[in-house]
């Protein structure tokens, strides 16, 4: 894995690794523009936020990421994408470890029918993983790191699906980290949870700074403010979406330099 | 650039897709396996005898000095049977399901599904058995000999009731729900939403429910060759005895020779070919079609 | 006026349908009923049919039938596996297999009976024999099969194709692991499905597997299938109606237990997805 780094300035402060760059990308769906020249760069270790109203290609976006965008028919990804430097949209490229190293959380959680120790010890084994302890190891750090380890140590080999839409939407999370991933793209994985379930997810986000590379598109803008120390909004132009401003939370919603921004901020609009 | 499905799939994957594809291929020859087999098979005798006589000869006797095989007589007694049965069952089958959805008490309605559901497995023979031992001899004290196209229509009309009234059944439910709930708020009586806006609104399921039917009815053998005497001249009346062209090849398949018995695959074509077109003329008119 | 015309018409239809019906089944069960007994499903059959039972003729059903399943499951599920998970990769072979499994469905029984009889019987040399009916079969079960099972496939909610994608598990381990067995009930709803509709054919066994009685000692051996042994005591057998009947019982109550089976499997699969 060659590693895309920046010069070293003689300031104090380190510059952040490029986790993520986007230049001029754009998303068809049969033939028709979802999502057209979005240039963006995430740094690694952020929190960005995408915001904007529905519509404006937050999801398509991610989906080029983990090269979901795959599994659409007729979708069509042209630009550029890098990863640590690596073009994700290159052909022959390997899917299957590219969507370990980026995890994915929906909107719906989506448990397998599965137990939950087999949740998260099925993509383990087929990660590699052969040896028992291990895996089992692995499990448990998952589950820990996600708050849920008490929660169901008694309970492993139960349904995963008897949890609550919380818990299942935990577990994602931790069959997602149990992969030790380095991106986590996340597709606003608390609407439909309540507000309890929400700050538990929160927290979790707020504990990733700086240990994953996080895109978190949400429609709550005060989560946004919350979580994330970057934000980047979407908007429709010309028909499709597109970037129109990204920056520093705080700065982008105090001072939005693009009228949408302000405007949406404001609750004026989208 | 990204398109769908242009990465290296792991191994497994690559023999998963290369071993599926293979069957899937396979599957899909089969009919053509057995049409042109069948075609094959009938080549001798279509171009010995000619197309033209299988309508045009004297009669059905292959086994004469000279052969004759006019196929005629069988096909008009086919249409007959299932022209016959489709009137008789297809209303009957719209009713029946139209009283299974919209006026039956739902434990009736359950257990006359489960009846007709039961019935739709029954084969054939017990079918034909029952029209042999118990229709029959009734028609014959009527009028004989009873063996007869009417036994054949009646017998028929019984056994594709069930696929009528279930696939009836299924097309007139899965109207959208949202449907039932217009009329019933716009104050329309029950026979008001039936006739006006539920079934032509089920139109096209309605349709396919008449044609599968139909194409069962078409391709019935064991039964009609139980009920319908089996003579192979043209019925001149609902009373006479025939022969449907699926009997005709069931009766003498196990002794035809050569060019009988590739006349014999010619009637196996001219089944085929019929079904088929039926089933074109379906999809022209928009039938929605589903095979259970 | 026209309500009632409706209502009349409806009630009416109904009640002659199942008058109908009822005389069937009636007729069956009082002709049938007295000549069934344990006796009867344990011991052959003697003097053509008329005494005995139909031990060795079950037998014969019960080996065509495996052959025909076994036959048509690995292939049908491979199959709907393609058309499910690949196909939309390759559009025009989907629909050129979605068109010919169509019009294989339709293609009257005694087409296949000739084609069994020319194909399996003659030039690939098996006579009359169990392979050749089960092998007929198979062709006739096939679509169903598929049809079902695929059914059952494409019913899998899309969120766990897609967790499983982005999860970064192969097609195999997602198919064998979690869309098989989501989809098991479907799978064994077409098994079913396509078991009945085996055991009611009778036009394309008569040309393939045959009409001997006896005991099959190979898959080679020619053999007599239930519904075959029914048309031979109906058409062939003078005096063979109550042996037919009774056979024909067993046959009916044979198509019950599939069917029950079905519907416990499409209620238990309904609540399972929900």
């Amino acid at each position: 894995m060659s590693i895309h780094s920046l010069p070293t300035t003689t300031c104090a402060e380190p510059v952040p690794q490029t986790a993520l760059q986007a230049l001029d990308l754009t998303v068809r769906y049969r033939g028709r523009a979802a999502l057209r020249g979005v240039n963006l760069t995430v740094a690694d270790g952020s929190v960005t936020a995408l915001i904007g109203p529905s519509g404006c290609g937050k999801t398509s976006f991610l989906n080029c990421i983990n090269r979901m965008t795959d599994l659409i028919a007729g979708c069509e990804v042209s630009g550029t994408l890098s990863l640590f430097g690596e073009d994700v949209l290159t052909d022959g490229s390997n899917l299957l470890a590219l969507r370990r190293r980026v995890g994915m959380i929906f909107q719906r959680a989506n448990p397998f029918p599965l137990s939950i120790r087999r949740n998260l010890d099925l993509p383990l084994r087929e990660y590699g993983i052969r040896s028992a302890s291990e895996r089992a190891g692995r499990l448990e750090q998952a589950l820990r790191d996600v708050g849920l380890w008490r929660e169901v140590i008694d309970r492993l080999d139960d349904p995963a699906l008897a949890l609550s839409g919380g818990q299942r939407q935990r577990l994602c999370i931790a069959r997602a980290i149990a992969l030790e991933p380095q991106v986590l793209l996340m597709d606003e994985p608390c609407s439909g949870l309540d507000p309890h379930a929400t700050a538990a997810i929160e927290d979790l986000i707020h504990g990733w700074h700086g240990r994953y590379t996080v895109l978190i598109v949400t429609h709550n803008l005060a989560q946004a403010r919350r979580v994330s120390d970057h934000t980047a909004v979407f908007w429709l132009q010309d028909g499709a979406g597109t970037q129109v401003e990204h920056g520093p939370t705080g700065a982008l919603f105090a001072a939005p330099r693009h009228p949408v921004t302000a405007d949406y901020v404001a609750g004026r609009a989208g | 650039m990204s398109t769908p499905g242009r990465s290296s799939p792991p191994d497994g994957d690559a023999a998963l897709r290369a071993v599926t594809g293979l069957a899937a291929r396979l599957s899909g020859t089969v009919v053509v396996g057995i049409a042109l087999f069948v075609l094959w098979q009938a080549w001798p005798a279509l171009q010995a005898v000619g197309p033209l006589r299988f309508v045009t000869d004297a009669g059905w006797h292959p086994l004469a000095q000279p052969a004759q095989f006019n196929l005629l007589p069988m096909l008009v007694a086919s249409v007959a049977v299932t022209l016959g049965a489709m009137l008789l069952a297809g209303p009957l089958g719209l009713f029946t399901a139209i009283f299974m959805t919209d006026y039956a008490p739902p434990a009736l309605a359950r257990l006359l599904r489960g009846v007709v559901e039961l019935l739709a497995g029954v084969p054939s023979v017990v079918y034909g058995l029952w029209g042999l031992v118990t229709l029959v001899p009734l028609l014959a004290a009527w009028q004989p000999p009873g063996a007869s196209l009417l036994a054949g229509i009646l017998v028929l009309a019984l056994m594709i009731l069930p696929t009528m009234v279930l696939a009836s059944h299924a097309a007139i439910a899965g109207v959208a729900a949202e449907h039932r709930l217009t009329v019933a708020a716009l104050g329309f009586s029950c026979a008001g939403s039936l006739w006006g806006v539920l079934l032509p609104a089920a139109r096209a399921g309605l349709c396919g429910a008449l044609l599968l039917s139909t194409t069962r009815a078409l391709g019935e053998t064991m039964a009609m060759l139980m009920v319908t005497g089996n003579v192979a001249r043209m019925p001149d009346s609902l009373f006479a005895p025939a022969r449907t062209l699926t009997a005709n090849i069931a009766l003498e398949l196990a002794y035809a020779m050569d060019r009988h018995r590739a006349a014999l695959f010619v009637g196996g074509l001219l089944l085929t070919a019929l079904v088929l077109a039926l089933v074109r003329l379906a999809r022209g008119l928009g039938c929605a079609w589903r095979h259970a | 006026m026209r309500d009632r015309l409706s209502a009349v018409a409806a009630w009416g239809a109904a009640g002659l349908v199942l008058a109908a019906f009822a005389w069937l089944i009636g007729d069956v069960l009082w002709r049938g009923l007295p000549g069934l007994s344990w006796q009867f499903l344990v011991s052959a059959p003697a003097d053509a049919g008329r005494a005995g039972g139909i031990a060795s003729i079950l037998l014969a059903t019960v080996w065509i039938l495996a052959i025909a399943i076994g036959t048509a499951l690995p292939l049908g599920l491979a199959t709907a596996v393609w058309l499910a998970e690949f196909g939309h990769r390759q559009p025009r072979l989907q629909g050129h297999v979605n068109h010919a499994l169509d019009v294989l469905a339709g293609v009257p029984s005694i087409v296949f009976g000739l084609f069994g009889n020319a194909f399996f019987a003659v030039t690939l040399g098996l006579g009359f024999s169990i392979l050749s009916g089960g092998l007929t079969l198979a062709c006739m079960a096939l679509p169903i099969l598929v049809r079902v099972t695929g059914a059952g496939l494409q019913a899998v909610p899309a969120e766990l194709r897609q967790g499983a994608a982005a999860c970064g598990l192969t097609q195999w381990t997602t198919l064998s692991r979690l869309l098989l067995p989501a989809a098991l009930p479907a799978l064994l709803a077409g098994t079913l499905l396509g078991i009945g509709r085996a055991l009611a054919e009778t036009a394309a066994l008569i040309f393939t597997s045959g009409y001997v009685d006896r005991y099959p000692g190979s898959v080679f051996d020619s053999a007599r299938a239930l519904s075959v042994h029914i048309y031979d005591l109906a058409m062939n057998v003078p005096g063979g109606e109550r042996n037919g009947y009774a056979s024909a019982l067993v046959l009916v109550a044979l198509i019950l237990c599939i069917n029950l089976a079905t519907h416990a499997l499409a209620r238990g699969w309904q609540r399972s997805m929900s």
